[in-house]
């Protein structure tokens, strides 16, 4: 345990410094910032305030010490703190992700199940492409296709923005669909193989009921590589989060993130990634240990 | 095992739609722009927004419609094609290759080096990739060439650990260690022994991977970030019908079906390919 | 048990083949066979005699790949036209089993209290579900039944668990218990405790119980009947005694002849001569006729009948000689 607390801390550190080079990377952001009548009078003293005229090690020594602090600077387009953008756009996008997530299992599992314990072939041919659809279809393209026939053909849901219950359902719906696809694959495939353990033979003769066997047995069987599964799944909707943000306009990091990085806005591109990733980390954390409380095996 | 794997798999032999597919994708990938019906930027003013040739208002002239600047579609699919397939297949190619090398590296070498390059892949890994892409074209600027550097830097690290992991479980084993204790230098090892075994999970991670990668592809010209005009995309173009959804369908549809369609092909084959060399693994 | 009473289970003619296709593999061949209340039966014969395809056909285990064709009987009614509820009801009350491999047959998920007490309510079992768990778990001689309740399969034993199975299989005195090759996995010190603990259910509620076995000298411990058998089908079959003082069949005698024994101090290991046939091309003739030192021009043309009543035996040289 404390082997991996300190491997994800080594890690960490990485991705600070991978932040750093990528937000650096980025380009000199003093001309964007800047009015076009600044002198270079001007261009040295902002330089000099962000400490942007240090070299590049000290920089970032710099930056480490502040985000240790949950200091993320102040953003350079907006002179507010690039913390508070991250904060105002976490909301949303984790509401959008949450939920996805939720959706995508729920389908996810369902249908694997549905998948893995029916005897009929069309059923098990349908989720297949079912999955196999959903792991290849775009989002954005996904996105427009639902908005094209639910919003404007068909007017029932709104096609952007952010508010009511009903502005949830196209973007949710859109970013669920490859989560979905890829936990139905991979709940059928490691049900089936619970399905065939003697454990599930022996339950059988002794006469116990058959949901019993699927749904308590084998599922809680199955279930740990999808667990583990879905820590990565995880970083993957907020991957998709961002696109599917653009298509629906919604007032999350994605658009936050995107804004900074036209505007080329150091501390809020180095606070939205870095956010995300301690979050994604800390996700995976989660997954560990709920592996442990499923499977007693690993309980050491 | 589905019914469909069991179909094909169990006569060891592909699945032929998506065999097809694929072949039929490198052919007018390689062929490129000779095989278009008209020049992929040739605008046609006289016939503009043409639906396809089955509903009414279309022609055979142009089977599969125009778009707003009369420029015919079924040509820029074409065109597509070669863009989306080859820069793809180049990254990926590129990103197999860092990310083999480096994981040879890291397992055969093990120790100080090994925990680097795993802490690095890692932390590649935590990022989600399109964060990762976004900053990266936002640094280098868009086109042909940085996408594929996007594409080789968020896809390296996944054939590092793969490698990294095959490395280390047949680095235990008795030949190797005759062919140390016979002298042979670690290197040729490596490429000798190890290689030919890890061969197999590589090529089905990237066929796995080209799919991502022309999402990824598609995605980021969707966002005005990635393959810019002259050059053609099907997230480009994509992006260029969004406005003309409710009465001009096509030009957002059908570029669309055609990246789904790519995408399962090649997903198809590499699914087929994993079932071949390992049965056990049902996924 | 000489009295003519209806046996608790029997079948005519029953056979089980896998596959389908161009080489189907005959495993359990024209089998007749009963068992009678309160009787504990053996099983015995090499890999791939089909006796352990014999036990999952008479309760209705078998793998879904498998094709019937035959009877069986058990109570009077044709086990395979009941219905899936009349099964499972069946299952939980009357008919058990204990498989082969203890080491798999506990879901690694759940506290062995756990899988106990979902088997016990199955039973419709009230009252302190713990308490009789504790209970059936001592009298099957686990240790520390408390300790065991709430822990995992993975960190008990092999024997420990084939005692779990046992009482699981056992939990509601039924009136069958067929036990596949219950000790195969285990130590040789606990083989016999295991079989004196299957005797023991038979002694305290009337169980018949079916034993498969390569092990001769086990069977010989604790059953009343021997049946052997052989490319899947039975060639003799009679009480224990008489089978081993006295076989009649050429493979029953050659495979009391292999058990290791000693002769003026010298241990003596002997083997049939041969191997086993390829269940997939089975001869028209009698199987063992190949390997059999006592064979007949008949036996390599047609299938042996049985001959005798109480000791029954499939061998053409038998008829003739008796």
């Amino acid at each position: 345990m404390v082997k991996r607390l300190g491997q994800t801390l080594v890690t960490l550190l990485f991705l600070t410094l991978m932040v750093f080079a990528l937000a650096r990377l980025t380009g000199d952001p003093t001309p964007l910032v800047l009015p076009t009548e600044a002198t270079a009078q001007d261009a040295q003293f902002f330089r000099h305030q962000y400490g942007l005229d240090r070299s590049l090690p000290v920089q970032y020594l710099i930056f480490l010490g502040n985000v240790s602090r949950g200091d993320f600077g102040v953003s350079f387009r907006y002179r507010e703190p690039a913390i508070g953008f991250v904060m105002a756009g976490l909301g949303p996008t984790l509401r959008l992700t949450g939920l996805a997530m939720l959706l995508a299992v729920v389908v996810g599992l369902g249908l694997g199940i549905l998948a893995a314990v029916s005897r009929n072939v069309w059923i098990d041919r349908l989720v297949n492409l079912y999955a196999s659809f959903g792991q290849a279809v775009p989002s954005f393209w996904l996105g427009l296709m639902l908005v094209t026939l639910f919003s404007i053909n068909l007017p029932w849901l709104p096609s952007s923005g952010h508010g009511t219950a009903g502005h949830y359902v196209l973007p949710v719906i859109t970013l669920s669909v490859f989560a979905s696809a890829s936990i139905t694959r991979l709940t059928r495939a490691n049900m089936a193989e619970a399905m065939q353990s003697d454990f599930v033979h022996m339950e059988r003769v002794l006469g116990l009921p058959e949901a019993s066997i699927v749904l308590r047995h084998a599922l809680r069987n199955a279930s740990l590589p999808i667990v583990t599964y879905l820590g990565l799944q995880f970083g993957l909707l907020l991957g998709g989060a961002i696109v599917t943000e653009r298509v629906f306009a919604w007032p999350g990091l994605g658009q936050i993130i995107v804004d900074a990085i036209l505007h080329r806005d150091y501390p809020v591109i180095q606070a939205t990634v870095l956010v995300t990733a301690v979050m994604f980390m800390l996700i995976n954390l989660a997954v560990d240990v709920t592996c442990m409380v499923l499977d007693p095996r690993l309980r050491v | 095992m589905s019914a469909i794997e069991q179909e094909a798999g169990g006569r060891g032999r592909p699945p032929m739609l998506a065999l097809a597919c694929c072949v039929l994708l490198v052919i007018v990938a390689v062929l490129g722009d000779i095989a278009t019906p008209y020049a992929k930027d040739f605008a046609d003013l006289s016939a503009t927004l043409a639906p396809p040739f089955w509903q009414d208002g279309g022609s055979l002239a142009h089977l599969l419609g125009t778009d707003t600047l009369g420029r015919d579609l079924l040509s820029r699919l074409i065109a597509g094609t070669r863009i989306s397939l080859l820069t793809a297949g180049a990254a990926i190619f590129v990103a197999g290759t860092i990310g083999v090398l480096l994981g040879l590296l890291a397992g055969y070498a093990g120790g100080l080096v090994d925990a680097i390059v795993m802490r690095a892949v890692d932390a590649f890994l935590a990022l989600p990739f399109i964060l990762m892409a976004l900053a990266l074209v936002a640094a280098l600027g868009s086109g042909v060439e940085n996408m594929i550097l996007v594409m080789i830097v968020t896809n390296w690290a996944r054939y590092a650990r793969l490698v990294r992991s095959e490395v280390l479980s047949i680095k235990g084993r008795d030949f190797v260690t005759l062919a140390r204790i016979a002298g042979l230098a670690p290197h040729l090892i490596a490429f000798r022994h190890i290689l030919p075994n890890a061969l197999n999970s590589i090529t089905v991670l990237a066929l796995l991977d080209i799919g991502r990668a022309i999402i990824l592809e598609s995605s980021l010209s969707f966002l005005g970030l990635g393959i810019q005009p002259p050059e053609v995309s099907w997230g480009l173009m994509l992006a260029d019908g969004k406005a003309y959804m409710s009465f001009a369908w096509w030009i957002t549809t059908l570029p669309g079906l055609t990246i789904v369609a790519t995408v399962m092909a090649f997903n198809a084959l590499g699914d087929w390919l994993k079932l071949r060399f390992d049965p056990r693994a049902a996924l | 048990m000489t009295s003519r009473e209806p046996p608790l289970i029997s079948t005519t003619g029953l056979g089980v083949v896998y596959g389908k296709g161009a080489n189907p593999v005959r495993a359990v061949a024209d089998v007749a066979f009963t068992v009678l209340a309160g009787e504990i039966v053996g099983i015995a014969g090499e890999s791939g005699s089909g006796k352990s395809t014999l036990c999952a056909a008479l309760i209705r285990a078998l793998p879904r790949a498998a094709s019937l064709s035959g009877e069986v009987q058990y109570g009077g009614r044709d086990l395979y036209a009941v219905s899936p509820g009349e099964l499972r009801r069946l299952r939980q009350r009357e008919l058990a089993m204990v498989l082969q491999n203890p080491m798999t047959s506990l879901d690694p998920m759940f506290t062995i209290g756990d899988q106990l007490t979902e088997v016990l309510e199955v039973r419709d079992s009230g009252g302190d579900l713990r308490a009789k768990g504790i209970a059936l778990l001592r009298r099957v001689h686990l240790t520390a039944p408390e300790l065991r309740w709430s822990q995992y399969p993975h960190q008990l034993s092999g024997g420990m668990k084939q005692r779990v199975l046992i009482a699981m299989a056992t939990a509601s005195a039924p009136r069958l218990l067929v036990a596949d090759e219950p000790t195969s996995a285990l130590d040789a010190t606990i083989q016999e405790e295991i079989l004196l603990l299957l005797r023991d259910v038979r002694d305290a509620h009337g169980t018949a119980v079916i034993i498969v076995s390569h092990d001769l000298n086990a069977l010989r411990r604790v059953c009343d009947r021997i049946v052997i058998m052989y490319a899947g089908r039975v060639v003799e079959d009679g009480p224990t005694e008489a089978v081993f003082s006295a076989p009649r069949h050429p493979y029953t005698r050659g495979l009391i002849a292999s058990l290791p024994h000693l002769e003026d101090n010298d241990i003596v290991l002997s083997s049939i001569p041969g191997q086993v046939p390829d269940l997939t091309r089975l001869p028209d003739g009698c199987a063992f006729a190949p390997r059999c030192t006592d064979v007949l021009p008949t036996c390599g043309l047609q299938q042996p009948l049985s001959s005798g009543a109480g000791h029954r035996v499939f061998c053409w040289m038998a008829e003739v000689s008796s």
